[in-house]
């Protein structure tokens, strides 16, 4: 297909060169995979959004509560009149008492997970400085509480760092020190284009050269391998780890040697 | 043809004008079909359009109303030439030998495929979770323990019989239960779906509950046949929520980019999947329909795990209206007859029997090298040409609509009579016969390339940029393609008098090598017969490669390689199909080649007996270059270029096996290239209204 140049007004096209036309760059060269955030998205409105999410937030674990609540204790009614003996089991499946404990145990932990959930959203969500004025959640077990704290305290720093693990061969003991890496900036970065600096001893032993990675086939992150030679003197190690096409390295991976 | 369609738009007032080269007599490459004898519809293979084909549905609803509104009503409207299919028939092999059949209905959504997109509707990984979580609590409901589904017992009221009454109380504190872990799912759904990525980080939890469901499933799902296929997908959707939590997908920027390097069985599997459901028919279908096994080896699946992900949950969770659409005729003529008729009334030129052999390019070190990289010529092999150098007219009418014919009309060229005698083939690459070579060149004859053969052709058309540029040949080397096999038979009774139940339904999983089929009786009345016969059907599948690739000169290839569908083609009938059309065999175990109507037999003449029968039936072996069916393998998608890629400052590409978003062999991924190809040259249209093409 063709486009003569009796047609050169063409919206992209200009004649940089004598006759010939060129293409403009576009404006972007890939698609964006980054994902979209439907939550923030929908916090962005006129003033008072933040307040109705939280509401709204508020009356769906209020529903959800009192629907999985007394479902349990319906449940829980049924297994226990089972144990009890109100029932000749012989009449009845062999595993439904096992069905309705399972089932139990599981509606459990998916409601602690919906409200550790919906508790960070509000969270998130509430007002610069100022309390949400949602309603109180029913209490919730203590463990969910807990969880829902730590999980709150996280630094957002780390949202950027890679999962690493750390594999040694040799017949040397060695440990991981350090190894907090940021994801390459290129999106679609190659693993085995990222590169390691040879570890380096402070007090000036040999340094390790024998360091790759590639993907961990369940996080997406690092899987490093450090090669370790027998007669490798004891002590710690470091190196800096450089990413793809970048100027700023990822992180500074650090191994310790035993004795 | 996608970029064509939207460079010629009237909103460009003409700016460009533009002309078709294209090899043979008709448009579609892998998508052409033809009209054969008694009009009967000769397809490349099975096409079936998935219902998220957003952006190709779009472009054809445009162009059947743009035809309808200049009065061309030949065509019809739109919903005339798609049907909707909600049904699906899976296979496993059974325990004790032969075929078990699992049978899915898909809901219809709402909307229609190519509507504006909702507001509100935003492609995230988020709310595919919620998805996942609002089909688990679907199946949840539906799940049956000792044949009664547990949403039956929240009536009021209970059986008044002793044993009975304890039955249903057993079964009341089992469903009590599972509503509250329904209610469960639907909330986290919500949740999911309103929680900002900051928060995403917390989610471990739910890695958690995901096993205990699976557990539980397992346990009441798995010994029951009759539901274990509900648990493989169960399995599945955990399997994927957990990787896409775990692996901190739903805020990595690369979206499903992240897990391109990892075949999909493998990341399934490293997410809790199990083998039995890894080996699923569910599993089997998604490699069938992508051709995903690598030189068409059956013994070497290989799909990466970011496509199969994103072409699953698009799929599952992103089709409106219709879970699939089937065309109501050839594709050829659904599709690129009125998208031809249309271009032409817009004013695009087409050039038939134009074989592109060589794109020369003017880089650093050649002798018209103006400073940057760019296309300098083109080079045709002109097949042949008109009586009267007038535009060939390829179109023919058949039962009323204008169709593509199964051979070229030799009557309109010179010397076609005599090409006919020698059998000049216009589509097959080793058939190099020509009336003249052209040259076109850059500003002379043209200032913008927008190159549409498929991948398999680059080396052979290309050789000159492939030679110079790596990141052109990585991308002929790592991203593989694989040839194809169809066959197509006319019978005289209907599949339900053969012994198969229910709808007509696409059916996948099933027995290798033409593991895919489906039942288009449907397209019969558009046909031709004197006698109807009572339905057709199409069955398509990967085709190994050769040990050697053939020479450029092995002008008998293609016959030698259809010789083998035949006879595959010959053997699945007398074979596997006996599982499926039991009535479709004699009492002595023979099939009954006498099903198969012979178009001669139907035009008034004799026709064969016993298995030649099978020479009156339409196979193809998809071999050549252009034809070449793509794949997505592991780590592939570094090395496919965009069309929207600056290396050549006045040439972009086409074609579903460029970096379009979706990189699938398919209708889709082969729009949504030529959307970005008209994009490079105009800017038009804007990014943001390619639907999917951000998706993560």
């Amino acid at each position: 297909m063709t486009t003569p140049k009796s047609h050169t007004s063409a919206v992209q096209a200009e004649p940089e060169v004598a006759d010939r036309v060129k293409r403009r760059p576009p404006l972007r060269a890939a698609a964006n995979r980054t994902p979209e955030d439907p939550g923030a998205a929908r916090h962005t409105g006129a003033g008072g959004a933040n307040e109705s999410v939280s509401e709204s937030v508020a009356d769906i674990v209020r529903m959800g509560y009192d629907v999985v609540a007394e479902n349990i204790r319906q449940g829980r009614t049924a297994a226990e009149r089972f144990r009890q003996g109100e029932y000749n089991i012989r009449d009845v499946p062999a595993d439904v008492e096992t069905l309705v404990k399972r089932m139990i145990d599981l509606a459990r932990d998916l409601s602690t997970v919906s409200f550790d959930i919906a508790e960070r959203v509000l969270r998130e969500t509430a007002p610069s400085g100022r309390h949400s004025k949602a309603p109180v959640f029913y209490p919730a077990p203590g463990e969910h509480s807990h969880r829902a704290a730590h999980a709150a305290q996280r630094p957002s720093e780390t949202q950027a760092l890679m999962h690493v693990t750390c594999a040694f061969s040799g017949e040397r003991r060695a440990v991981l020190r350090s190894a907090a890496l940021t994801r390459p900036t290129e999106p679609t970065f190659a693993h085995e284009h990222i590169s390691f600096e040879a570890l380096q001893s402070t007090v000036g032993w040999r340094p390790i050269t024998g360091v790759t990675c590639r993907a961990h086939p369940m996080t997406g992150g690092l899987q490093i391998s450090v090669s370790i030679p027998d007669d490798q003197p004891a002590g710690v190690y470091s190196g800096v780890v450089h990413g793809p096409h970048q100027a700023w390295p990822l992180g500074v991976l650090a191994i310790e040697v035993l004795p | 043809m996608a970029a064509v369609w939207e460079l010629s738009r009237p909103e460009h007032a003409g700016r460009y004008e533009i002309t078709v080269f294209q090899e043979g007599w008709r448009l579609g490459g892998k998508g052409a079909s033809g009209r054969g004898p008694s009009g009967r519809i000769e397809e490349h293979g099975l096409h079936i359009w998935l219902g998220f084909y957003d952006n190709a549905f779009r472009m054809m609803r445009e162009c059947y109303a743009e035809l309808e509104a200049t009065g061309e009503t030949i065509f019809g409207g739109w919903r005339d030439a798609w049907a909707t299919e909600d049904d699906i028939a899976l296979f496993s092999p059974a325990e004790h030998g032969g075929w078990q059949k699992w049978l899915t209905h898909m809901p219809s959504r709402p909307g229609l495929p190519g509507d504006p997109l909702p507001a509100h509707e935003v492609f995230s990984l988020r709310y595919y979770l919620s998805r996942a979580f609002d089909l688990l609590r679907t199946f949840l409901l539906d799940t049956t323990v000792n044949g009664q589904g547990l949403s039956a017992f929240g009536a009021e009221g209970g059986p008044t019989e002793p044993v009975a009454a304890l039955a249903y109380l057993a079964r009341l504190g089992a469903f009590a239960t599972v509503a509250s872990v329904a209610e469960s799912l639907a909330m986290l759904g919500v949740l999911v779906q309103m929680t900002p990525a900051s928060v995403a980080d917390g989610w471990a939890p739910i890695e958690t509950v995901c096993a205990r469901l699976r557990d539980w499933l397992e346990q009441h799902w798995l010994a029951n046949s009759e539901t274990r296929y509900m648990w493989e997908i169960a399995d599945i959707a955990l399997a994927t929520a957990v990787g896409l939590v775990r692996g901190g997908l739903l805020t990595d920027p690369r979206g499903l980019d992240a897990l391109e390097d990892f075949e999909v069985r493998d990341w399934l599997m490293a997410n809790g999947a199990s083998a039995r459901s890894v080996r699923s028919a569910f599993i089997r279908g998604l490699y069938d329909l992508s051709m995903g096994y690598e030189d068409g080896d059956l013994n070497k699946p290989n799909l990466s795990a970011g496509q199969g992900v994103r072409g699953l949950l698009r799929t599952f969770f992103g089709y409106r209206g219709a879970f699939m659409w089937r065309m109501r005729a050839g594709m050829g003529d659904v599709v690129f007859a009125p998208l031809y008729e249309a271009a032409r009334r817009r004013g695009v030129q087409f050039k038939f029997f134009h074989r592109l052999t060589n794109v020369g390019v003017s880089s650093e070190g050649s002798p018209d090298f103006d400073g940057s990289n760019h296309v300098a010529s083109l080079t045709f092999d002109v097949q042949a040409q008109t009586l009267s150098d007038d535009e060939y007219e390829p179109l023919v009418l058949v039962a009323g609509k204008p169709c593509w014919p199964s051979d070229p009309d030799f009557s309109q060229l010179r010397d076609g009579e005599r090409m006919a005698a020698e059998g000049w083939n216009f589509e097959s690459h080793w058939d190099r016969r020509r009336a003249e070579e052209r040259t076109l060149q850059v500003s002379r004859d043209f200032d913008m390339v927008v190159l549409g053969v498929g991948l398999g052709a680059i080396p052979h058309v290309c050789s000159e940029i492939v030679a110079r540029n790596e990141r052109w040949r990585r991308m002929t080397t790592e991203v593989k393609t694989v040839e194809t096999q169809a066959f197509q038979v006319w019978m005289r009774e209907d599949l339900s008098t053969l012994g198969w139940s229910g709808p007509a339904y696409i059916t996948g999983a099933f027995a290798k090598p033409f593991d895919t089929w489906c039942d288009m009786a449907h397209v019969v009345p558009d046909e031709a017969w004197n006698v109807r016969p009572r339905t057709a059907v199409y069955f398509c599948a990967a085709l190994p490669d050769p040990p050697t690739p053939p020479r450029i000169d092995d002008i008998g290839y293609p016959a030698r390689r259809a010789e083998t569908v035949r006879r595959s083609a010959e053997a699945f009938l007398q074979g596997p199909v006996r599982a499926v059309w039991p009535g479709a065999f004699n009492l002595d175990g023979s099939f009954r080649w006498d099903l198969l109507v012979d178009p001669v037999e139907d035009g008034g003449g004799g026709g064969k007996v016993g298995v030649e029968r099978f020479a009156s039936q339409y196979w193809r072996a998809n071999v050549n270059p252009s034809d070449r069916y793509v794949i997505h393998t592991p780590g592939s998608y570094r090395y496919r270029i965009s069309p929207l890629d600056m290396t050549y400052d006045n040439l972009t590409i086409a074609g579903d096996w460029t970096d379009s978003g979706f990189h699938s062999g398919c209708v889709e991924g082969a729009v949504m290239s030529g959307l970005l190809a008209a994009h490079a040259i105009c800017g038009a249209p804007l990014l943001e209204d390619i639907i999917a093409y951000d998706h993560p």
